[in-house]
């Protein structure tokens, strides 16, 4: 990543691929900068995504919480079917450009594989755990806390790393929107014909999708519990 | 039969859909490409209709806190599926009311309030329907009963005022253009990812040493995002083209529709691989054992046995491949591969809300019909022995 963010490198590795191009770095930001861009872009939405899709999971496999999982799984099944870009489109037209409607799709989208995987996972903890649970005298807090979640992180885990790993994509296109990040050297290059601006902006990407991919991977198989099935 | 208590489903809905007559239901520009202004429930339709809608939505709120008895599930169906229909009539006369005497140029587009209540309707009609699943002739046919109304008032050019269908007749032949070839990229690159992924699906299964690399590129390609990916792979094809002139002839460009189907082809090798190996492994043993029994050769084992019982499973490979490809189809349209992404990206540089709505909702769309042929060709296909019953 440090190599990554050295304008000098990376001078010299695209001169050495485009002799031909007079301008190598895509001049608006530096690297460093639009990675900046990019990783907050990413941190902001995932962790509102986190914050909002576990405790909903939670809250519709609760007995108060039931008649609301029906919908809730038939709606993010339904959003799943939608385009990641259509749903950052139709954000413009609510939120107008840049930042706000890039963060509103990217937490819409990254929502679904959450919650579903918070269900998912909390509906496969067996009933004799639960069971079990409740014969020792915990309390139903205690239970989620130390039976359910536990058992079911595996899974929530894997439905973070969907998320993730489809919002990194997402937000390349949100450059489209004036977001920033990764996705503008592209788009800058696929305007004014410079191979060298869209490989600057297409490696470091990516490499970043690569790494929070294998590093939620990391944490995953850190956690006991159920495999992931889906 | 002992009913549930009352469906806060409903009750959720039916205050979403009160709400909504407290927002905008219009917004009218002067322009398509002029700020708005709102235009609120008592603005868009004459008294009578605005009290109407207010009713129905009290009606509904009342009988949601009701114990939920299947006459309330009926009442419940039949209200969803009036107001739906009725939201968006009461729009587009309004838009055809208050656009009477403005300039051509003039547009009304559906305000928040009409978004809210077509959602609204959606939570009424979904719980209510769940709860007559015992009923499944009365509820495919309540079912039908929304969507085939507002496609009636569609037919009947009730919602010609529409900035949406404005911009849809503007588009139209663009439109047809854009959708067959949107399609063409989509389904191309899944059909020539199927022949490429099937093989390599099997081949893991059948050779332990070939397991791992294949799952390993294909889980990188499928990390990689889109834009990133397309980018990647103009690069290489630029300098193809250049250095071999001939290749430019057969139209493979750095740009263009080459460099999208390459990376399409790429992208859809993950699910269909994942879904064949999956497939081939919850073959039962006793299923092999059988065909064994009976002298079937390992080829006729394959053939017969295992892979039309993987049938199922590899179906939902290619469905989510499809559903994956519709949408990084709509991102080629930036690398100039032309598609429904076109609207999306011309409205978003013209700032035209309804053009980008067009876009967009073209995409959803077709891919979500898309997802039903799948469905239903992947059920056409699961083996006799393996449907469930009641399917």
């Amino acid at each position: 990543m440090i190599l990554i963010s050295q304008d000098a490198w990376w001078i010299w590795f695209l001169g050495s691929l485009f002799p031909a191009e007079s301008q190598l770095l895509h001049p608006r930001a530096s690297l460093q900068t639009l990675v900046l861009q990019h990783v907050a872009l990413i941190g902001i939405s995932s962790s509102l995504t986190i914050a909002i899709g576990v405790p909903l999971g939670i809250l519709v496999t609760r007995t108060y919480g039931r008649p609301f999982l029906g919908i809730t799984s038939d709606l993010t099944a339904l959003g799943q079917t939608f385009p990641p870009v259509a749903v950052l489109a139709l954000a413009v037209p609510l939120t107008g450009f840049g930042f706000r409607p890039t963060i509103l799709a990217l937490v819409l989208y990254g929502l679904l594989p959450v919650v579903r995987n918070t269900i998912a996972g909390l509906t496969s903890v067996p009933g004799e755990a639960r069971d079990a649970a409740r014969g020792l005298g915990m309390t139903g807090a205690q239970i989620l806390l130390r039976v359910e979640l536990p058992l079911a992180a595996r899974i929530i885990l894997a439905g973070i790393r969907t998320s993730v790993v489809i919002n990194v994509g997402t937000a390349m296109v949100g450059a489209v929107i004036g977001a920033g990040g990764l996705g503008s050297p592209i788009i800058a290059g696929l305007i004014q014909n410079n191979l060298a601006f869209i490989i600057q902006g297409a490696l470091p990407a990516a490499f970043l999708a690569l790494l929070l991919d294998q590093a939620i991977a990391g944490v995953e198989t850190l956690v006991p519990g159920n495999r992931a099935t889906a | 039969m002992e009913y549930p208590g009352p469906s806060r489903v409903a009750t959720l809905g039916s205050l979403m859909g009160v709400a909504s007559l407290a927002l905008p239901w219009l917004t009218v520009r002067s322009s398509r490409l002029a700020e708005g202004e709102s235009i609120s429930l008592l603005g868009t339709a004459n008294t009578l209709t605005a009290v109407l809608i207010a009713a129905l939505w009290v009606v509904v709120l009342a009988l949601s806190l009701r114990p939920a008895t299947r006459m309330n599930a009926y009442a419940l169906a039949c209200l969803g599926a009036t107001l739906l229909p009725l939201t968006l009539l009461t729009a587009g006369m309004g838009a055809e009311r208050l656009l009477a005497d403005a300039p051509a140029v003039a547009r009304a587009s559906l305000g928040g309030a009409v978004w809210l209540s077509l959602l609204a309707g959606y939570f009424v009609l979904h719980t209510s329907l769940s709860a007559l699943k015992d009923r499944p002739c009365a509820r495919r046919v309540l079912m039908l009963i929304a969507p085939g109304l507002i496609l009636l008032l569609g037919l009947l050019g009730a919602f010609e005022s529409l900035a949406l269908s404005a911009e849809f007749t503007g588009n139209e032949q663009r439109l047809a253009r854009e959708t067959g070839r949107h399609l063409a990229l989509a389904l191309g690159s899944v059909f020539i990812g199927a022949l490429i992924a099937v093989p390599l699906g099997i081949a893991a299964t059948r050779h332990r040493r070939t397991e791992r690399p294949i799952f390993l590129i294909a889980s990188t390609i499928e990390t990689v995002p889109s834009l990133a990916l397309f980018g990647l792979i103009i690069a290489p094809l630029a300098a193809l083209s250049f250095a071999y002139p001939a290749l430019r002839e057969l139209g493979i460009r750095g740009v263009g529709a080459a460099p999208a189907l390459i990376a399409l082809i790429l992208y859809s090798l993950l699910p269909i691989v994942h879904n064949t190996y999956a497939g081939l492994k919850q073959v039962s043993p006793a299923a092999l054992d059988a065909g064994r029994g009976m002298g079937m050769s390992n080829r006729q084992l394959s053939w017969r046995v295992e892979y039309p019982l993987a049938i199922p499973l590899i179906g939902e490979g290619i469905r989510t491949a499809t559903i994956q490809s519709v949408g990084n189809t709509a991102v080629a349209a930036l690398i100039g591969a032309g598609g429904l992404g076109h609207f999306i990206f011309q409205g978003l540089g013209q700032a035209a809300p309804d053009l980008i709505l067009l876009g967009a909702l073209s995409v959803i769309a077709l891919a979500l019909v898309l997802d039903t042929v799948a469905r239903s060709a992947i059920k056409m296909l699961t083996p006799r022995g393996l449907r469930r019953e009641g399917d």
